[in-house]
C-alpha cells in the first residue's frame, strides 16, 4: 500500500505536480472531487428496496459459555458434569432453566429471548464451533472473523468477502458497512465502503462552524491526492458525515414498544436501528459485546459477571427484536457468535477455562426460528476428552446466511476451501 | 534570545516568493526579529537549528525517521538536540535514558498523584480512588512531556506486552504498582527479569486467574498466556504444556485486601500448589519443587529460541515495521540470546541503522498521534483528564484494552477511525480542551506571509518535510480565508490531520 521507506514525507507522489502550476494542480485536485458521490441518499425510494437481509453481526468476544446460555438439561450427563455452575432443571424453583424443547433451556438471564424465539424469529444453533481446535482466544477469534480456521496469512474478513464478491445494494450508496466500534474488527477488515463510527452521534468535523465546508474540502482534497488506504477512508469519511448528521439519532423513537436500555450495548442496536431504517444503503452493520472470558466467578445467576452480560445481550435482542424484525418489512438477519465455548467441567474458581465448540444465535424474519438447530453430541463425547463437541461448524450457519439471506452465491470466495452444508436455519 | 544557547536558529526555508497575502502580525509582533522564533520558553535551554542543518538528504530522512520512531512524535526541542549533538549522540543518551533527568515532571506527578509513590498495600489503606483514571493521566503525561522519550515508547511496549486491564479498584492499584515496578523497573533490563517480575506482579496474579489455580483444580488462563503472548508465541507448545505449566504455578497468588501491610501483594501458598512431578516443553520438573517449579518454568521459557524470536518480533513490529521479515527477527533475535535477554541491547539493535533500513512506514494509534499532536504544537498540558475522554473514545485510553493481548497495533484496525483525528486536531487548535493550550500566535511569531505561514507550520509538525501537495493545499487555504489567528489554527489543525501526518 505504502511505498515510502521512510516515515515521513519523501516520495508521496509530488513528481507529478512539480511542472504543474499551483492553479493548475488545484484544478487537478478539484476535479478529482467534482462527483458528488458522497452526498447522502436518505430519502430512498422504495423500488431500491433490496430483497437481501441486512446482516448485524454481534461478536462475543472472550469465548462465551454456550452449556450456560443455552441448558442442555436433557443431556443426562449435564448436572453431574456442571456441577457447582449447573442451571438447575426446569421447574426445579429458584434459577431454574425455562424449557425450550424438551431438551433445551434458557437460564433466567436470557429469557428476554424467549419472546423472539416463540415468535419464530430467533434460531439457537448448538454445538456448533471450529475444527480448529486453538484455544488461543486471539487465533480463535481469527479464525472466526476471517471465515478460515488455521489460517494466519488470510487479512480479510468474511463479512468484508461477502461485500467484495456482491453488488451494493445500492449503487451509489455512501457505505455498505458499518462497525459501531472504535476500530475496524477483522470480521470487515478489507471490506469496501466500510468504516467504524464509535459514536454516530458525534459525527461532524468540530470547530468554527463557518470554515466547517471549506476545512472538510482540503481535507478532501488532502486525502484524494494522497495514497490507499487512506484515500478511500478519507471520502467514505467525509461523506459518511453527511450521512449520519442527515440521521436523527438522539431523535429515534423505537417502534412496536421496544425499550433500549442504556448500556453500550442496547444504544448500539438503537444506532443499528436508526441507521437501517434510514435506508441508506448499509447492508452490513458489526457490533461487540465482549467479557465472555469467565475463568473464575463466572455468576451465571442474577448480579453475577456472566449473568449481566447474558442479561444485555438478551435484553438487547429482545427489543432490536420489537423495534425492528417485528415492526419493519426490512429484512434483517442478526447472528451471535463467540470465538468458542468453555470447558464442560468447572473449575476450582467457580469459573470455567477455554473449551471447544459454543453457540450461535441467529435471529430475523427470515429465520427458522423457535428451534434449537443441533446435532448433540452429548457430553459424554466431549472433545479432546474435556470439551463440547462441534458437529455444526460456524460456517455452515455464516454460509447459509451468505447464501440464501444475502444473496450471494460466491461462497468459495467467502469461506475458501470449505464446502459449507446446509443445516437449515434459514428460510431458503 | 534567552535559551536558545548562542546557537543561532535558522528560519526554515519559505520557499515561496513572499507576495503572498499578509496575515495579521501576531501581538506585538510587527518588526520583530523573526530570529526569536522557536520561542524560547520550550528550547529549555538546548540548542536549536532548523531541521535542514546542511546534511545530506538521505542522512536527514534517516535521522528523522529514527527520532520518529523512538519519539511519540518529535517536538523542536528533539529534532534540535538531534542536530546539535548528532544521531549517535542522541541515540546513545535516549537508551541510557536514566542520565536524562526527568526529576522535575516526576516531582510535579507525584505531588500531583501521590499514589505513584505508594506501595498497593498503601494504596489499600488510603483507598485511593479513581486511580484507572489518574494512571491513564499519568501515561499521557510522561508520554507528552518526559525527555525520557524512548523510555516511554518502550514502556508503551511492555504494557501492550504484558496487558493488563485496569477496572475496578483492585485491578486499578495493582496495575499501578505493575507499572511501576514491572514494566518501567525492567524495560530495558533483562527479559527473565521483566518476565519474572511480572508473573509475581499480584495484577497480572488475579487478571490472568493464576490466584484461583490450585491444584485440586488447576486454572489454565496465565499458563496459556504467558507462553502464547508473553514468552514463545503459538506453536511452540502443546495443550498438554499449557496443563503442566498450569499446575507448576498452583499456589501462586495474592494476600487479600484485608491483609493490612501485605494487601494484594503477591504470595507463594503451598498448601495450594501441586507438587507432582511435571514436564514442561519436555523438561522433566520433580516433584516437590514448591515455588521454583514457577521459576523453574520461566526459566525455560525466556531462554527458549521461540521466545528470543517472538519477543524481537514484539519490538520489531513496534520499533521498525508493521511486518518484519525473518532476517531482521532473526538478527535481533541472536542479540537477544547473545545478550542474555538483555533488552536494551535489543533495541539499541532494533534502532541501528542497518536494522532501520527495513523500516516501513506505521500507523500512528490514537495515543501516538493525540500525543504526538501536542508535542509538535508544544502545548503547555497542566491537566491531561481531556486528552484522555478523547482517547477512551478512540478505544485506546491506556491501561482499559480488554484482553490479555494489549492494544492492537495493525493499520486496518485504526486506521478507519479519521474522524476522530479530525476532530481532536480541531478541538486542540481551538484550545477547547481544558488543561492543554496550544499558543498559535507564539508558534506562528513573526510569520507574516502566507508562505512564511505555511513554511511555520511545515516546520512545526513536518520538520521541513511536509509533501507538496499538503503545503499547496495550506497555502491557498491561508490565501482564501480572512487571515487571522484562527486561520492559522485552523492550518495547523489541517496540517495535523493530512493524510503524511498519520504515519510514522
Amino acid at each position: 500500500m505504502h511505498d515510502r521507506s521512510l516515515g515521513l514525507g519523501g516520495a508521496c507522489g509530488c513528481e507529478e505536480y512539480r511542472g504543474l502550476s499551483r492553479r493548475g494542480f488545484l484544478g487537478v485536485a478539484a476535479a478529482a472531487m467534482a462527483a458528488p458521490a458522497w452526498l447522502p441518499r436518505v430519502a430512498m425510494a422504495a423500488d431500491h428496496r433490496s430483497s437481501r437481509d441486512v446482516i448485524v453481526s454481534v461478536i462475543l468476544r472472550g469465548g462465551a459459555d454456550a452449556l450456560t446460555m443455552c441448558v442442555p438439561w436433557g443431556d443426562p450427563w449435564y448436572l453431574g458434569l456442571r456441577g457447582a455452575l449447573a442451571v438447575p432443571m426446569p421447574g426445579s424453583g429458584l434459577n431454574a432453566a425455562t424449557d425450550l424443547d424438551g431438551y433445551f433451556g434458557l437460564p433466567p438471564a436470557m429469557l428476554d429471548l424467549l419472546e423472539a424465539y416463540n415468535a419464530g424469529r430467533l434460531a439457537i444453533v448448538h454445538a456448533c464451533g471450529s475444527p480448529d481446535p486453538s484455544r488461543s482466544h486471539f487465533d480463535a477469534q481469527r479464525y472466526l472473523e476471517i471465515g478460515k480456521p488455521s489460517d494466519m496469512t488470510l487479512a480479510t474478513g468474511w463479512l468484508a468477502r461477502h461485500l467484495l464478491t456482491s453488488e451494493p445494494v445500492m449503487s451509489d450508496g455512501v457505505l455498505r458497512a458499518m462497525s459501531l466500534t472504535p476500530g475496524l474488527p477483522r470480521v470487515l477488515a478489507g471490506g469496501p465502503r466500510t468504516l467504524p463510527v464509535a459514536d454516530p452521534l458525534n459525527a461532524g468535523l468540530t470547530g468554527r462552524p463557518a470554515s466547517k465546508a471549506s476545512r472538510q474540502q482540503v481535507l478532501a482534497d488532502m486525502y484524494a491526492l494522497g495514497d490507499e488506504p487512506l484515500r478511500s477512508i478519507a471520502e467514505q469519511t467525509r461523506a459518511t458525515i453527511a450521512l449520519l448528521e442527515a440521521i436523527d439519532f438522539r431523535g429515534y423513537a423505537a417502534s412496536g414498544g421496544a425499550s433500549y436500555g442504556p448500556d453500550p450495548f442496547a444504544t448500539a442496536l438503537k444506532s443499528t436501528a436508526a441507521l437501517i431504517k434510514a435506508q441508506v444503503g448499509v447492508e452490513a452493520v458489526s457490533i461487540e459485546l465482549n467479557g465472555w472470558d469467565t475463568h473464575a466467578s463466572q455468576g451465571i445467576f442474577a448480579g453475577g459477571a456472566m449473568a449481566t452480560l447474558m442479561q444485555t445481550l438478551a435484553g438487547g435482542l429482545k427489543a432490536f427484536h420489537r423495534d425492528v424484525i417485528q415492526s419493519t418489512n426490512i429484512n434483517v438477519v442478526v447472528v451471535a457468535m463467540s470465538e468458542f465455548g468453555r470447558r464442560i467441567a468447572p473449575n476450582a474458581g467457580m469459573g470455567t477455562d477455554h473449551g471447544h465448540a459454543g453457540l450461535m444465535l441467529v435471529m430475523g424474519q427470515k429465520v427458522k426460528g423457535g428451534k434449537v438447530h443441533t446435532d448433540w453430541p452429548g457430553l459424554d463425547h466431549p472433545y479432546d476428552d474435556r470439551d463440547l463437541a462441534a458437529t455444526i461448524d460456524f460456517r455452515d450457519v455464516l454460509g447459509e446466511i451468505v447464501r440464501y439471506r444475502l444473496g450471494n452465491a460466491a461462497l468459495g470466495e467467502v469461506f475458501p476451501g470449505y464446502s459449507v452444508v446446509d443445516r437449515g436455519v434459514v428460510v431458503h | 534570545m534567552a535559551g536558545a544557547g548562542g546557537s543561532r536558529a535558522t528560519l526554515p526555508k519559505d520557499g515561496g516568493t513572499g507576495r503572498g497575502l499578509e496575515l495579521e502580525p501576531a501581538p506585538g509582533g510587527v518588526g520583530c526579529d523573526v530570529s526569536t522564533f522557536p520561542p524560547a520558553n520550550f528550547l529549555s535551554g538546548e540548542t536549536w537549528t532548523s531541521g535542514e542543518g546542511g546534511e545530506s538528504g538521505a542522512e536527514l530522512g534517516s535521522d528523522r525517521l529514527l527520532l520518529e520512531r523512538i519519539t511519540f512524535g518529535p517536538s523542536y526541542a528533539d529534532r534540535a538536540m538531534m542536530a546539535a549533538i548528532g544521531r549517535e549522540a542522541y541515540l546513545a543518551r535516549q537508551l541510557a535514558y536514566e542520565t536524562i533527568d526527568d526529576s522535575a515532571l516526576e516531582a510535579e506527578l507525584s505531588a500531583r498523584y501521590p499514589w505513584l509513590l505508594m506501595s498497593v498495600p498503601e494504596m489499600v489503606a488510603a483507598w485511593v480512588e479513581e486511580i484507572d483514571v489518574e494512571h491513564a493521566e499519568v501515561a499521557i503525561t510522561r508520554a507528552l512531556r518526559s525527555p525520557r522519550q524512548l523510555f516511554e515508547r518502550v514502556v508503551e511496549m511492555w504494557n501492550d506486552h504484558f496487558n493488563i486491564t485496569s477496572s475496578g479498584l483492585t485491578m486499578a492499584w495493582t496495575r499501578a504498582a505493575d507499572e511501576r515496578d514491572v514494566i518501567r523497573a525492567h524495560a530495558m533490563g533483562k527479559f527473565r527479569d521483566l518476565l519474572g517480575a511480572s508473573a509475581r506482579s499480584a495484577a497480572m496474579v488475579i487478571y490472568l486467574d493464576n490466584a484461583r489455580n490450585v491444584a485440586v483444580a488447576p486454572n489454565e488462563n496465565y499458563a496459556r498466556e504467558v507462553m502464547e503472548l508473553h514468552t514463545t508465541g503459538v506453536g511452540a507448545y502443546t495443550e498438554d504444556d499449557v496443563r503442566e505449566v498450569a499446575r507448576c504455578f498452583t499456589g501462586w497468588t495474592t494476600h487479600l485486601p484485608n491483609a493490612g501491610d501485605q494487601a494484594l501483594t503477591f504470595r507463594f501458598d503451598p498448601a495450594l500448589h501441586d507438587d507432582g512431578q511435571k514436564t514442561v516443553l519436555g523438561h522433566v520438573i520433580p516433584g516437590g519443587g514448591g515455588i521454583t517449579d514457577g521459576e523453574t518454568v520461566l526459566d525455560i521459557l525466556a531462554s527458549h529460541p521461540s521466545t528470543a524470536r517472538h519477543v524481537s518480533a514484539r519490538i520489531a513490529r513496534h520499533f521498525i515495521t508493521p511486518a518484519p521479515g525473518s532476517t531482521l527477527v532473526d538478527r535481533l533475535a541472536a542479540v537477544f540470546t547473545a545478550s542474555g535477554g538483555d533488552l536494551r541491547e535489543v533495541v539499541r539493535e532494533a534502532l541501528s541503522r542497518r536494522s532501520l533500513a527495513h523500516a516501513r512506514p506505521k500507523f500512528k494509534r490514537p495515543f501516538h498521534f493525540a500525543v504526538g499532536v501536542a508535542r509538535a504544537l508544544q502545548a503547555s498540558m497542566t491537566y491531561s483528564g481531556q486528552l484522555r475522554l478523547k482517547l477512551a473514545q478512540a478505544g485506546h485510553m491506556p491501561f482499559k484494552w480488554e484482553t490479555p493481548d494489549g492494544y492492537p497495533d495493525r493499520t486496518s484496525y485504526w486506521a478507519g477511525a479519521l474522524l476522530w483525528r479530525w476532530r481532536l486536531a480541531a478541538s486542540l487548535m481551538y484550545n477547547e480542551m481544558t488543561g492543554v493550550e496550544v499558543d498559535v500566535p507564539g508558534l506562528m511569531f513573526g510569520a507574516r506571509t502566507v508562505e512564511q505561514v505555511a513554511a511555520r507550520i511545515d516546520s512545526i509538525v513536518f520538520g521541513g518535510a511536509m509533501p507538496m501537495t499538503t503545503r499547496l493545499l495550506l497555502e491557498e487555504y491561508l490565501r482564501v480565508n480572512r487571515p487571522s489567528n484562527g486561520v492559522m489554527a485552523e492550518a495547523l489543525g489541517l496540517a495535523v490531520s493530512s493524510p503524511e501526518y498519520q504515519w510514522f
